[in-house]
């Protein structure tokens, strides 16, 4: 997997998010001197996305899912499990969930008959870029246990992992109403079951942008890429409410058509995507932010991702983020570790190149 | 833009206020729609002073239906507990004086299309 195919913005993340809710704290930029150390001015902000229908937060909290049939089904909220990509290929991968859909809580919290909804089961694949509706059925005739066909399973790439998404949307078009909804693409209910592989976690979300957006932001137009932070401090919530990396468009194109199968293809994409973690990894660690809450979080990923590679706690990351010297080249070299750039360099064939 | 964050985050225990938020979509009898969320302010029992002084500030954002980008800011309404206007902008800004064991409660209302997917964001920030 490249970091060209890994840093492709994805709406299923953002779609994930809306159903979050972030509390952050950014304090201010009171002066602390070692002697006396004064309190800083401090700010939090609340937010919740408003949906323009009322959705059904209990219509599918008992669904159960399991990935071989000699497991049992679980129903974790979010469900997710991190598999290697092999495991998509294994005779005894077989997706399945118990359909036990809450049909009382359905219809009265979607404010919608259940017999004007059906129940679809979506596979999401990141790698191909693909998302396909597998099966659906009318509420009504939904099984009691469904089990993913062999054939779509056959067609899982899973190079970066899969996402199945049960969701609850009128079968056709009704008679538009004040918060309620009237549509198939109106989701009134949906859980989602993640079968992810060991991130890079370098997916960060991406905007191809034309030279003049980097003046505007008091860059020259020659930059080629660089971070546009959305937040001001509040990192414990969806990556792409965090941030986006802008690239320029006079590169941007050619690096995203870069071939995952050229050796200098990944070093180029190695040595951006470390410069790019890096600065984000030291800007949220030097923070000094409290443990992450979110679990879908930039905060949560960076955590996870670097307390594995480097072995250090959270509070060490914290200590090395703050350190006036060192800091930078602590997370630069630990990434240049765990993304193997040196494994990439070495992998450069010389021959033919001159 | 890139570069190291100047506004570093406190840890959760160390905010002095506790914030409450609920937010709803409404129709007015006018036919009009409306989104409004309810926020409930109070100083923390465990803070040292007995009384503190912040500023409120609220944002109404348009996102997009499948990034839930924000794609525009609408002017929002501060109306006291009674619905009587206390701040209009983009974003509405309130200073006001907590006192402990005090609730202050208001709300934050944007006219929205009704069809649209919002955000309600509510900020709470010291005055210095």
């Amino acid at each position: 997997v490249t970091a060209a195919e890994t840093s492709i913005a994805d709406s299923q993340t953002a779609e994930a998010a809306e159903t979050s809710l972030d509390v952050g704290e950014i304090a201010g930029a009171a002066e602390t001197s070692a002697a006396v150390v004064e309190p800083k001015p401090w700010r939090f902000s609340e937010t919740r996305s408003i949906r323009p229908f009322r959705t059904s937060p209990h219509a599918l909290a008992g669904l159960g899912f399991r990935i071989h049939d000699d497991s049992p089904f679980t129903n974790e909220d979010p469900w997710s499990v991190i598999v290697e990509p092999e495991e998509f290929g294994r005779p005894n991968f077989r997706p399945a969930w118990n359909l036990k859909i809450d049909t009382s809580a359905l219809a009265a919290e979607s404010g919608l008959p259940v017999d004007r909804l059906s129940a679809s089961v979506v596979l999401r694949d990141s790698a191909l870029l693909k998302s396909e509706r597998i099966i659906s059925w009318p509420i009504s005739d939904a099984p009691g246990e469904y089990v993913v066909d062999h054939k779509v399973l056959t067609s899982i790439s899973g190079a970066r992992g899969v996402t199945f998404v049960v969701e609850v949307a009128p079968s056709a078009w009704l008679k538009p109403a004040f918060r309620t909804a009237y549509w198939p693409g109106q989701f009134v209910a949906s859980r989602t079951f993640g079968i992810a592989v060991p991130s890079d976690g370098s997916d960060f979300p991406i905007d191809l942008v034309e030279p003049d957006v980097f003046e505007a932001l008091g860059m020259p137009g020659e930059t080629v890429w660089a971070i546009r932070w959305l937040t001001e401090g509040d990192f414990d919530r969806p990556t792409e409410e965090v941030l986006v990396v802008l690239f320029n468009k006079r590169q941007g194109e050619k690096l995203l058509r870069l071939s995952a199968n050229d050796t200098v293809a990944n070093v180029i994409w190695n040595e951006i995507s470390i410069s790019i973690f890096t600065e984000i990894a030291v800007v949220v660690f030097a923070s000094e932010p409290g443990k992450p809450e979110q679990t879908d979080g930039l905060l949560a990923r960076l955590t996870n991702r670097l307390t594995r590679d480097t072995r250090h706690t959270f509070d060490t990351l914290i200590r090395q983020a703050k350190s006036p010297v060192g800091g930078v080249s602590f997370f630069r070299s630990q990434l240049q570790k765990g993304f193997e750039l040196g494994r990439a360099i070495e992998n450069i064939t010389l021959a033919g190149r001159s | 833009v890139a570069g190291p964050n100047p506004n570093p985050p406190q840890p959760g225990e160390q905010r002095p206020i506790s914030i409450s938020v609920t937010e709803d979509r409404l129709e007015s009898a006018d036919g009009r729609f409306w989104d409004e969320a309810k926020i409930t302010l109070e100083l923390r029992n465990d803070h040292v002073d007995s009384e503190l002084e912040c500023q409120v500030s609220a944002s109404h954002e348009v996102l997009g239906d499948a990034s839930l980008r924000v794609i525009s800011l609408t002017e929002c309404q501060l109306l006291n507990d009674v619905g009587a206007v206390l701040a209009t902008g983009t974003p509405p800004v309130l200073q006001l004086t907590l006192v402990k064991g005090d609730k202050k409660a208001f709300r934050v209302r944007a006219a929205v299309d009704d069809v649209a997917v919002t955000r309600m964001r509510v900020a709470v920030e010291e005055i210095q």
